[in-house]
């Protein structure tokens, strides 16, 4: 949840400062205040305001696809190579559905960062050119050629495409479960 | 294109990435310097070392404000970076920062002219080209590719340099149009100092986006067709062959009833123009673009007095300052679109303005001989014997002799052209001569009497050598006119017609000699009356 910054206040001036004021009652470690006295920020709930989302309630599951598997890949540079990776990333996209039930309307624009809230503007450097270290910035590099960096050719087209690899998957799943059942 | 069922035109729009001429890189301090040794040029930020952020050139915003205004695109109030993600070895960081959402500028235009037909010099057009983004984005590094030991080398000096990206409309129609476009864009960023405009060297880098339609278009049917994207292209006149070979391959397949599958292509053969499709089809591209969270926003009203800082008005810009020349002075096509109108300094337009008043020459001039005058012979000289980096006035000819020059040449044409370059090189080397006295004292004057003409000509023919030395031409002419060949024999009198005006000194108009000429030599052949 973002905070509604309001006013010239600093954030950290809107951290809740001590509950209570001089009055008798203790109330720091109880979860709801002394009855007719809030003491806590106006903005902070009084109970916790969780709620479990149905799951009727969210948009139909985004299928992942064999196609949507290879992009995935190909984008993330990441391997689907087990069946439970499919499960695990069909999980975190459900999870993420619930933002989809977030409306905060069209008047609000989205926020990219909090320095553009309090009104920063891109700082600027003058154009004044400084030497460079070549030393240093090849130092991480596995593999230099006469001061070149040393990478796999590019520009080559994948070979497997999405489908093949679910069915390696599946088939691999399987023979997993045989040799399991066997043993 | 003919053998195809019915009529196609081609809709192009370019993407042009400019690299503007700055010290440092846009977001890093590490010189820009061009052909320097390998990897001497990249900070840690370049090398998307982590624990490193980025922080923007002002110089580079400056640059591309200046061009945005000299192209009269609408400047945003706020502008910010994104990030566009993909993978390739010459970018280290696995993304490229540039301004997706929210460019620096909008809805700009260029006006320029190109010639529709190569083939007849008096063809110009003139065009108005949409510029619909203006963006900063950041430089990729090179990789070199070596295929038989299966590795790239990359080098990332020119990783993280600023390009200015411009976006046209699909305004343009064929190939032509596009390098005339390019061709004025490139004067204009060198006029301002944003960009050094050299496609050779890759800082002008241009993407050519192609498609095509019915022409006419269908009634109501404001619709685009399937476009291919051409890279690698290096040239001018590359540019220009691969968009009119990929316009001729589209419309052959839509007319062959097939679909244009959206893909991109490159330039394999800068002669012919022909493109080789470069990426799979089943390939999609997700760029997931993302603010970039690094960089707060951008307020281009405050570096917007830094940027027009002795900005020419717009008439003085070259595409301006063409439209002038062109409009006022009747130059035609070939003296207007040379780089010569750029580079010149503005006195030199002014000392011309000048000389057409001075001459009083009536505007617009309507003879399409100024421009050579000028342009050609004029400053030729200039730069031959004065110079290059001599002014129109460092010859010392003042503005009413050249008026004076410009009133016998082109006004009244009283003298040929031989004559005027010779008579302009003497101006050259006597500048207090006046033009008028001079052609009247060597009688330069051009003879249009064909009477005239034709006693001259009956003198030079019967000199002795003349007539000797040709028998045998003489011989064949007859011949030739006998039996009817008049292609050889109209050779035979161009001949005779060359020999004549070198001897008289080119002071003899060519058409009327060319008929006084055949005139003769057919009646010297003619069959006698029986």
């Amino acid at each position: 949840r973002a905070l509604l910054l309001l006013g010239p206040q600093r954030p950290w001036q809107r951290l809740p400062r001590h509950l209570c004021s001089s009055s008798s009652s203790s109330c720091g470690a109880a979860d709801s205040p002394p009855a007719g006295r809030r003491c806590r920020h106006r903005l902070v709930p009084d109970a916790p305001t969780w709620r479990n989302v149905a799951d009727s309630e969210l948009p139909p599951p985004t299928a992942i696809d064999s196609d949507t598997i290879a992009l995935l890949e190909r984008l993330s540079l990441v391997q689907f190579d087990t069946a439970d990776t499919v499960r695990v990333v069909a999980e975190a996209v459900r999870f993420a559905d619930e933002l989809r039930l977030v409306h905060a309307g069209p008047e609000v624009e989205p926020m990219t960062s909090l320095p553009e809230a309090w009104g920063w503007r891109c700082p600027l450097r003058a154009d004044t050119p400084a030497e460079q270290p070549r030393t240093a910035v090849l130092s991480n590099a596995a593999e230099t050629e006469e001061h070149y960096f040393v990478a796999p050719p590019g520009n080559i087209a994948a070979k497997d495409s999405g489908r093949e690899r679910l069915d390696r998957l599946a088939e691999g799943a399987k023979s997993k479960a045989s040799r399991s059942s066997r043993s | 294109m003919s053998g195809l069922k019915r009529l196609w035109q081609g809709v192009i729009g370019l993407e042009v990435h400019a690299q503007i001429s700055s010290a440092s890189k846009l977001f890093s301090a590490s010189p820009t310097a061009f052909n320097m040794p390998v990897n001497t040029q990249v900070s840690l930020f370049d090398a998307a070392i982590p624990g490193t952020l980025p922080v923007l050139n002002q110089r580079c915003v400056e640059l591309a404000l200046r061009t945005a205004l000299a192209l009269n695109c609408r400047i945003n109030d706020v502008s910010a970076f994104d990030r566009k993600h993909y993978f390739y070895a010459d970018m280290p960081a696995g993304y490229q920062i540039t301004q997706h959402f929210r460019p620096l500028a909008n809805h700009g235009r260029l006006e320029f002219y190109w010639q529709p037909d190569d083939n007849d010099p008096t063809s110009i057009a003139e065009s108005v080209a949409d510029i619909v983004q203006l963006q900063l984005e950041q430089d990729s590094g090179r990789s070199l590719h070596d295929s038989e030991r299966q590795l790239s080398l990359i080098d990332l000096n020119r990783a993280g340099v600023a390009l200015m990206e411009l976006i046209t409309g699909p305004t343009l129609t064929c190939g032509a149009e596009a390098a005339g476009f390019v061709r004025e864009l490139v004067d204009l960023l060198r006029c301002l100092g944003a960009c050094t405009g050299s496609l050779a060297e890759g800082a002008l880098r241009v993407d050519a986006n192609v498609s095509c339609r019915p022409a006419p278009p269908a009634a109501g049917d404001s619709g685009l067709g399937v476009r291919t994207e051409i890279k690698n292209i290096n040239s001018l006149a590359a540019l220009a062959r691969a968009i009119d070979f990929e316009v001729a391959r589209q419309a052959a397949v839509l007319d062959a009833g097939e679909e244009v599958i959206n893909e991109t292509r490159a330039l394999a053969d800068d002669a012919t123009g022909r493109s080789v499709s470069m990426r799979d089809k089943e390939r999609v591209q997700d760029y997931r673009f993302m603010p970039e969270p690094n960089l707060p926003p951008l307020f281009p009203s405050d570096l917007l007095p830094a940027a027009s800082v002795d900005l020419p008005p717009p008439d003085q810009l070259p595409p301006g300052l063409r439209r002038r020349l062109r409009q006022e002075l009747g130059f035609s096509y070939q003296h207007l679109a040379s780089s010569v109108v750029a580079a010149r300094p503005l006195a030199d337009w002014r000392y011309l303005d000048a000389a057409v008043t001075a001459a009083k020459l009536s505007r617009p001039v309507t003879s399409p001989h100024l421009g050579r005058w000028f342009v050609h012979c004029f400053l030729g000289n200039c730069f031959r014997l004065l110079g290059e980096s001599a002014a129109a006035e460092d010859s010392g000819i003042s503005v009413e002799s050249f008026g004076a020059f410009l009133s016998l040449a082109v006004d009244c044409a009283m003298i040929s052209e031989e004559v005027g370059e010779r008579l302009l090189e003497r101006m050259f080397a006597q500048p207090s001569m006046d033009p008028l006295a001079e052609v009247q004292r060597l009688n330069w004057f051009l003879t249009r009497n064909p009477t005239e003409v034709a006693s001259r000509f009956s003198q030079f023919f019967h000199r002795q050598d003349i007539a000797s030395k040709n028998l045998d031409q003489l011989v064949k002419y007859g011949k030739f006119k006998l039996r009817g060949n008049s292609k050889k024999a109209s050779v035979i009198e161009e001949r005779f017609l060359a020999l004549f005006m070198e001897a008289a000194e080119y002071t003899v108009d060519r058409t009327v000699a060319a008929k006084v000429v055949a005139d003769i030599l057919q009646s010297g052949v003619a069959p006698p009356p029986s």
